[in-house]
């Protein structure tokens, strides 16, 4: 534990150097450019009440707002009186159509960066805009919604009710929308197809493969027809080429116009996504195209 | 499209309830035990109060409403002055009489005498049968009905004669295979002396499995005559539902003149009404329903702690598909709504059970026992509805719990 301390500092000290190279053309086309903006913008007319920064991106939104807009974002806990900083300040923008995955090791504050865009956890401070609606101050009841109007999540351990069918697993986010039953049917068997399954939907959880479960959970994250697909190392429980399977599917989801956001440890699947945001401690490290923030990475992790 | 929405979200609520349900057949099953056993124990008492309260029904319509009973004690009186009661004078025909003559008040008056004889005839002989010595008002004093020949009348006292009314037990089984009017004018024994047969009365039941058929009337004279005129009498004396309370004053007059009670004594006799037995019929039937819901509480608060219990567990368990559930857009509302359905329908199906139960318990107690068993629908629909209420009570806190977990925590939940 302790030996890894020296090379974290070490990359924490190394990381301004790092993605300001990696992420410069980025910067400029993608997220980096939302931010001095509305910082520069907000401040003058800032209302903050959380804090300075909270203050100066009070903003009026953007001609084409990102899809995901993550500003500032700060979450902390408190464990045994002591404050741990899970997320510190980060900043990401998500367009319309992008594959971005976020790549940190375990402690790095990606569970929390998902938890915050999947609206399951809220920021302690910060502003994050999903599809244009401002999450700050919605009711439980109003996440909710929301959640179920514009995500769809895709978990590494599947999560799928082991005593109902694929059919019925696929169904239940429009169960929740309030979908008439036959609509409902319909459109999963139509998101089974979509991943292959024609031939398997009326089979439980237990008769599939690990391959086929996560083509059921891809199916049910699809049906709803959400702005976002939230992937939290949707290959993490399979073996390679099942994984390689699941990959090629999302990429063939990207290529038809999805907006994919994948959470993984890994930087090899960090290097096929067109983008990639590295998280290490809390704080945006690195931000670019998939290949480059993963290689660069690389010997960090050899280090470790 | 809200209503839409709450609909599905309820059946789905349901689907997902029942499903856990069957998935945990045996669970489920231990869970309702104590439901069972409480809603149980409760339907068979209340089916054994309401068997009760019907044939106490038909044996009080034998006592007339507005029939006053004089007699030495006082009925279903137990205890204090017990001893006082016990050196009364008898009641008899000077009683009778004085109240023949003088109760203006008085529709009908009939004397009634009683003990056991054996009656033989045909054949056959019975003992222990209960004898009544009355005269030819009886009937009207509601005590029964005649179902073939004739009952007593005045000249059969006048004359002290011979004949007898059978009940309906005593004449099935001295002329097996007879009907009633066949063994009229047939010849019967009792305590050895020859009597005619004159009439039959109307089978009346029995009660706390106790016959009421098993008995013969001949005239008060004739009892008097056959086995001593010692025995005290009670002489039922029917009013008018209006004026019982004038009658009653009236007797009390009447009785005390012709016992010469000085003014400062008490009463030496009692006059009776069917009310007693009704008063303390409805304490006795109340302390036994008192019973039966103080067992029927704990026990169904016992049952309702087993389905938190397990309630906690499912919750527990299921923490993931919570989670899961939670990230997919189910709202707290709607969790709450599924463990609801769930605790609920565990304890309506034990309700269920119990009630099923408890009415085969009712009706093996009827067959076993001298107590009868009647169940109405409301005693039924009462046990399920109170124990899917139970469940409802007992299962708020564990799915308050599941509703109010962190998605976040459940999710990761291994």
């Amino acid at each position: 534990m302790s030996s890894e301390e020296s090379p974290k500092n070490s990359g924490r000290a190394a990381a301004p150097v790092q993605p300001e190279k990696t992420s410069r053309e980025p910067s400029s086309t993608r997220s980096g450019s939302a931010h001095p903006e509305r910082s520069s913008r907000g401040a003058s007319g800032g209302s903050g009440v959380e804090g300075p920064l909270e203050g100066s991106v009070e903003v009026g939104a953007d001609a084409a707002p990102a899809l995901i807009a993550l500003e500032e974002i700060r979450r902390t806990y408190h464990v045994g009186g002591e404050e741990v900083r899970a997320l510190d300040g980060v900043s990401v923008a998500v367009g319309r159509g992008e594959w971005v995955a976020i790549v940190g090791q375990s402690g790095s504050g990606k569970s929390t960066l998902m938890n915050i865009v999947g609206c399951l956890d809220t920021p302690t401070s910060g502003r994050y805009r999903l599809n244009g609606t401002d999450v700050r101050g919605l009711s439980d009841d109003e996440l909710a919604d929301l959640r179920n109007k514009e995500i769809g999540f895709v978990f590494q351990t599947f999560q799928l009710l082991p005593r109902s069918t694929a059919l019925a697993n696929v169904e239940l986010p429009l169960v929740y929308r309030g979908v008439p039953r036959r609509q409902r049917r319909e459109l999963a068997e139509e998101a089974l197809v979509r991943v292959g399954l024609e031939q398997r939907m009326h089979h439980r959880p237990n008769e599939l493969s690990g391959g086929q479960r996560q083509r059921v959970a891809v199916a049910r994250a699809l049906v709803g027809r959400p702005a976002l697909l939230l992937a939290d190392e949707p290959t993490g429980n399979l073996d390679t080429a099942t994984g390689e399977e699941i990959i090629g599917l999302f990429t063939e989801l990207h290529e038809a116009g999805n907006t994919i956001v994948l959470v993984t440890h890994e930087p090899k699947l960090a290097a096929r996504c067109p983008r990639a945001v590295r998280l290490s401690d809390g704080k945006v490290v690195a931000d670019g195209p998939g290949v480059e923030v993963a290689s660069l990475q690389l010997p960090r992790a050899v280090g470790t | 499209m809200r209503i839409g929405r709450a609909i599905s979200e309820l059946v789905e609520g349901l689907r997902i309830g029942l499903g856990a349900l069957a998935g945990n057949r045996l669970r489920t099953l231990l869970t309702t035990l104590g439901i069972v056993i409480g809603v149980m124990t409760v339907i068979a008492i209340v089916a054994i109060i309401q068997g009760l309260n019907k044939s106490f029904a038909d044996q009080i319509s034998g006592l007339g409403a507005s029939t006053l009973y004089v007699s030495k004690h006082q009925w279903l009186s137990l205890g204090d002055d017990w001893w006082t009661r016990r050196n009364r004078q008898s009641i008899g025909r000077r009683e009778l009489k004085a109240i023949e003559e003088g109760a203006l008040l008085a529709r009908a008056v009939a004397p009634q005498i009683g003990g056991r004889v054996t009656v033989s005839g045909n054949g056959h002989e019975l003992s222990r049968v209960s004898i009544a010595g009355t005269n030819a008002k009886y009937l009207e004093t509601g005590a029964g009905t005649l179902r073939a020949g004739r009952f007593l009348v005045e000249a059969d006292v006048d004359f002290s004669r011979n004949v007898v009314v059978l009940g309906a037990d005593v004449a099935d089984q001295l002329f097996p295979g007879l009907e009633p009017e066949e063994t009229l004018g047939g010849r019967v024994r009792i305590n050895g002396r020859g009597f005619t047969v004159q009439g039959v009365m109307e089978r009346r039941g029995s009660f706390l499995g106790q016959t009421q058929d098993n008995n013969v009337f001949v005239p008060v004279t004739t009892f008097q005559r056959l086995l001593g005129s010692k025995r005290s009498m009670q002489i039922a004396v029917v009013g008018s539902p209006e004026e019982l309370s004038k009658l009653e004053d009236e007797l009390v007059g009447l009785l005390r003149r012709v016992r010469r009670v000085p003014p400062e004594k008490p009463d030496d006799f009692s006059i009776n009404r069917q009310e007693q037995f009704l008063k303390i019929y409805r304490q006795l039937t109340g302390a036994l329903y008192g019973v039966a819901v103080g067992v029927g509480l704990i026990t169904l608060i016992v049952g309702g702690i087993g389905i938190m219990n397990i309630m906690l567990v499912s919750v527990h368990e299921r923490t993931r598909e919570i989670g899961l559930r939670r990230a997919l857009g189910a709202r707290k509302r709607t969790i709450l709504v599924q463990f609801l359905i769930e605790s609920s329908a565990v304890a309506a199906a034990g309700g269920a059970i119990g009630t099923l139960l408890g009415l085969a318990v009712a009706q093996l107690v009827a067959l076993v026992s001298p107590l009868a068993a009647a169940v109405t629908p409301s005693a039924v629909a009462l046990g399920f509805g109170f124990s899917a209420i139970v469940g409802l009570i007992f299962g708020s806190w564990p799915a308050w719990r599941a509703a109010n977990l962190d998605p976040v925590e459940a999710l990761r939940w291994e």
